[in-house]
């Protein structure tokens, strides 16, 4: 079953315009969503939650339309946005007095249990929280109705090393549930590619492409050498190209390219890179 | 879900809500045998009410998203926020009208009641001044709701012969603001429904 089935969606803005924009999320997978600032991540997001209006198109949550739906979708869906958007003067504690009246599933103990588990403080104000607490926080406020799927615009930007893995380590054990999915919008690739199950690549409104993680990686592959020596890849095989002092990368399609000749592995930094700067 | 609502919106703004009238009486108590009754009511009432009004948008405005994202019909919203802003209006007018009746009392020594046409003329006006508030939300212009207490004190003070030709009229009067608040309730309904919330 699909999480979430983004249909032919558009959306025209004074100076963008989201085009045509159709991907989807299965059940158990965590689907990365990459771009560059303003593709139209944060946009798909909020165009699935109706904050922003879709003009053409059809999204579905659970197989359920996202509007005639819509408390229902609600419900079941967890967001958490690079900023909180919580009171700033109320504590934790008084944070699950007011989620604990407005979701009929949220789970008090769970969210206790998570606070202790990531060492947020419960009496502490919002804005005495520094931005690692606060996302923190936003994500065990997701977490704590059970929703079955979550929606993360950007939520490791900013944050340290450490904080970042504690983060995908809560969104893992999520995961557990083959039930759960998630769509995960960020510009650290690393993080994608430790958790995420697909890759959906935005660019200028579009979707470039949308495809399992280990079919892009292993299906694509980066050549290093010099012009000269760069005769053996064929042009059809070629995707993107960057030129340097040392020679020539070219992010290639491996199925065109003879097995004999060496490729590298590409990271998700890479492809993203030679699809958008150095396309053919 | 809206008793919750009204409930927690008393509670962020509860310091906007109390002291506000507590710090206007304080400025009328002076000007109160100056000025002419239902005057001295009116600028009492806009004023206080025009700054917890404005506090409440802006709080409303903060954490939208926040709301938004609850899963809640806007229409649960909109009878809390109808509702908690009402229930200003009404606290507002009638400790208006109860504590002029003690201070006149006090001053004439002899027991005065509270006037229950000023009091009905006060809830129309203010309930006008509100559908106007929720329209003016909606546009650009929202700016101009912080700058309200002073355009009411200005045109109250200058305005009084036409002012009692205008709630010369009760009934009227009372059409009026109910035909107001239930246009701007439609309106807010409309346009909140079909914005993108950014």
């Amino acid at each position: 079953m699909n999480a979430i089935e983004v249909k032919h969606v558009s959306k025209q803005f004074k100076s963008f315009r989201l085009n045509d924009v159709s991907f989807t999320v299965e059940c158990g997978t965590i689907a990365g969503f990459i771009g560059q600032n303003g593709a139209g991540k944060s946009t798909t997001i909020k165009l699935i939650l109706n904050l922003f209006k879709k003009q053409a198109g059809e999204i579905l949550i659970f197989g359920k339309d996202h509007l005639t739906h819509e408390i229902a979708s609600k419900a079941q869906i967890g967001v958490v946005f690079d900023e909180l958007h919580v009171p700033n003067n109320l504590t934790a504690k008084e944070l699950n007095n007011i989620y604990s009246k407005v979701y009929s599933t949220w789970d008090s103990d769970y969210f206790y249990r998570l606070l202790d588990q990531l060492d947020v403080p419960k009496f502490d104000k919002v804005k005495s929280m520094s931005r690692g607490m606060k996302m923190k926080l936003g994500l065990i406020l997701a977490l704590s109705y059970h929703p079955k799927l979550l929606l993360l615009d950007e939520p490791t930007s900013g944050l340290d090393p450490i904080v970042r893995d504690e983060v995908l380590e809560l969104l893992q054990k999520f995961m557990k549930n083959d039930e759960h999915a998630i769509l995960f919008s960020s510009h650290i690739t690393s993080d994608l590619e430790k958790i995420a199950d697909t890759i959906t690549f935005i660019h200028k409104g579009e979707i470039l492409f949308s495809e399992n993680k280990d079919d892009l990686l292993y299906g694509y592959g980066i050549w290093k050498g010099t012009p000269e020596q760069a005769i053996v890849i064929p042009k059809h095989a070629i995707i993107g190209k960057q030129d340097s002092a040392f020679g020539v990368k070219y992010l290639v399609k491996r199925e065109f390219v003879n097995p004999v000749i060496e490729l590298e592995k590409p990271t998700i930094d890479e492809l993203m890179l030679l699809y958008v700067k150095g396309r053919v | 879900m809206i008793s919750f609502l009204i409930r927690y919106y008393f509670d962020e703004l509860s310091t906007w809500v109390v002291l506000t009238p507590l710090f206007f009486s304080f400025l009328m108590f002076f000007i109160f045998l100056e000025m002419d009754l239902l005057q001295t009511h009116l600028l009492f009432t806009l004023t206080s009410f025009s700054i917890v009004c404005t506090a409440f948008f802006d709080f409303q405005k903060r954490y939208k998203k926040m709301f938004v994202l609850f899963p809640m019909p806007f229409n649960t919203f909109l009878t809390a926020n109808s509702l908690f802003l009402s229930g200003i209006i009404l606290s507002y007018c009638s400790y208006s009208v109860f504590c002029s009746a003690v201070l006149r009392s006090l001053i004439e020594k002899q027991l005065v009641f509270p006037s229950l046409t000023n009091w009905l003329i006060l809830l129309c006006v203010n309930f006008i001044f509100l559908a106007l508030c929720m329209v003016l939300y909606l546009t650009k212009f929202q700016f101009i709701m912080g700058l309200l207490p002073f355009l009411i004190l200005l045109s109250i003070s200058s305005s009084t012969p036409y002012l009692r030709q205008f709630v010369d009229s009760i009934p009227l009067l009372f059409c009026v603001a109910v035909l107001s608040f239930v246009l701007s309730i439609l309106i807010t309904n409309y346009f909140s429904t079909r914005r993108d919330i950014v």
